[in-house]
């Protein structure tokens, strides 16, 4: 029997195929490790991409975000630093607040998901 | 099938790409910097999601780390370690989170037994490779050229799945060739997991 190919495999992740389809895959994965593997990655991949809409931030989240880059401007000498970087950390209540009006000088800006 | 869960090595062009990114940011180029939340974006939010924080407390987390993101950038030696300096301020800060949580709740179950303590160490160690190998999903679907983009989400990232016409239908392709198109954006996308260590 030949192998299987990829689109089929992602077809079979997904749960599209046919009840006959899945089983021959099925059986062939048990005896073909090339199928088995191209089977595995995109398992992982669709177990790990299920819930990633879950971890979008709210939009204003990055609206202040960005308030907070427009305000610091991190390059400049006078930036106060009050965390070591090696000590990063603290608690949420550490983050810094910004107004209103710094939050709309940094509308406009989009930021794409990667 | 379970995902497995190995650490993975660092992708040096993901490095060498962040640290211009730095580089731009401390110029005060603020198209870097929303490039940077776009990219990271969800790799911060998702860490104290996945430890139990609720929206508020995860916003909350994800204000701070952003706010020391901004103080520390002048002073990140490697601009490369942007990555691991997120993940590991995230987790730190979601640490502090979970332990004013469990103080302020008063729990009496036996969370300072040594097994428990070890058996939630190992779960945080999981979780951590989990978010790691979900940014580099992120990332290698971002390499992709934008059709290939496109067609990758509306595979795995649509809940439920999406029947091909429909798939057809928003890229503006006849559904007779999404076979065509589907294998071959799967192979790149291969490609780019298999560069990255996956």
């Amino acid at each position: 029997m030949g192998h299987f190919d990829v689109a089929f495999c992602a077809d079979f992740v997904r749960g599209i195929v046919g009840a006959d389809d899945r089983a021959e895959l099925e059986r062939h994965i048990a005896v073909c490790r090339a199928c088995a593997a191209n089977l595995r990655w995109l398992v992982d991949v669709a177990a790990l991409t299920a819930a990633d809409a879950r971890y979008e931030p709210p939009a204003e989240l990055l609206t202040r975000a960005d308030a907070m880059f427009a305000t610091a401007k991190p390059g400049t000498p006078e930036l106060p630093c009050p965390t070591p970087l090696d000590e990063a950390g603290g608690g949420p209540s550490s983050g810094r607040r910004f107004d209103a009006g710094e939050e709309s000088r940094a509308q406009g800006r989009s930021h794409s998901t990667s | 099938m379970i995902p497995s869960t190995a650490p993975l090595p660092d992708a040096p062009d993901e490095g060498a790409a962040d640290a211009v990114l730095v580089r731009a940011c401390l110029d005060g180029d603020a198209e870097a910097w929303a490039t940077v939340m776009g990219k990271y974006k969800r790799l911060i939010y998702s860490i104290p999601i996945k430890f139990g924080a609720q929206p508020d407390d995860a916003a909350e987390i994800f204000q701070a780390v952003c706010a020391d993101l901004v103080v520390e950038l002048p002073r990140l030696r490697r601009h490369e370690a942007l990555k691991p300096w997120l993940m590991r301020v995230t987790r730190h800060k979601t640490m502090h989170w979970k332990s004013r949580s469990r103080r302020e709740s008063l729990w009496t179950q036996p969370d300072d037994a040594p097994e428990h303590l070890v058996k939630a160490d190992e779960t945080g160690t999981r979780l951590l490779e989990e978010v790691e190998r979900e940014q580099a999903i992120r990332q290698a679907v971002a390499s992709l050229p934008p059709r290939c983009q496109e067609m990758v989400r509306l595979l795995f990232y649509e809940q439920p799945p999406l029947p091909y016409n429909e798939v057809a239908r928003r890229l503006g392709l006849a559904t007779g060739s999404i076979g065509f198109i589907r294998g071959r954006c799967l192979k790149k996308l291969r490609a780019q997991l298999k560069a990255a260590g996956f």
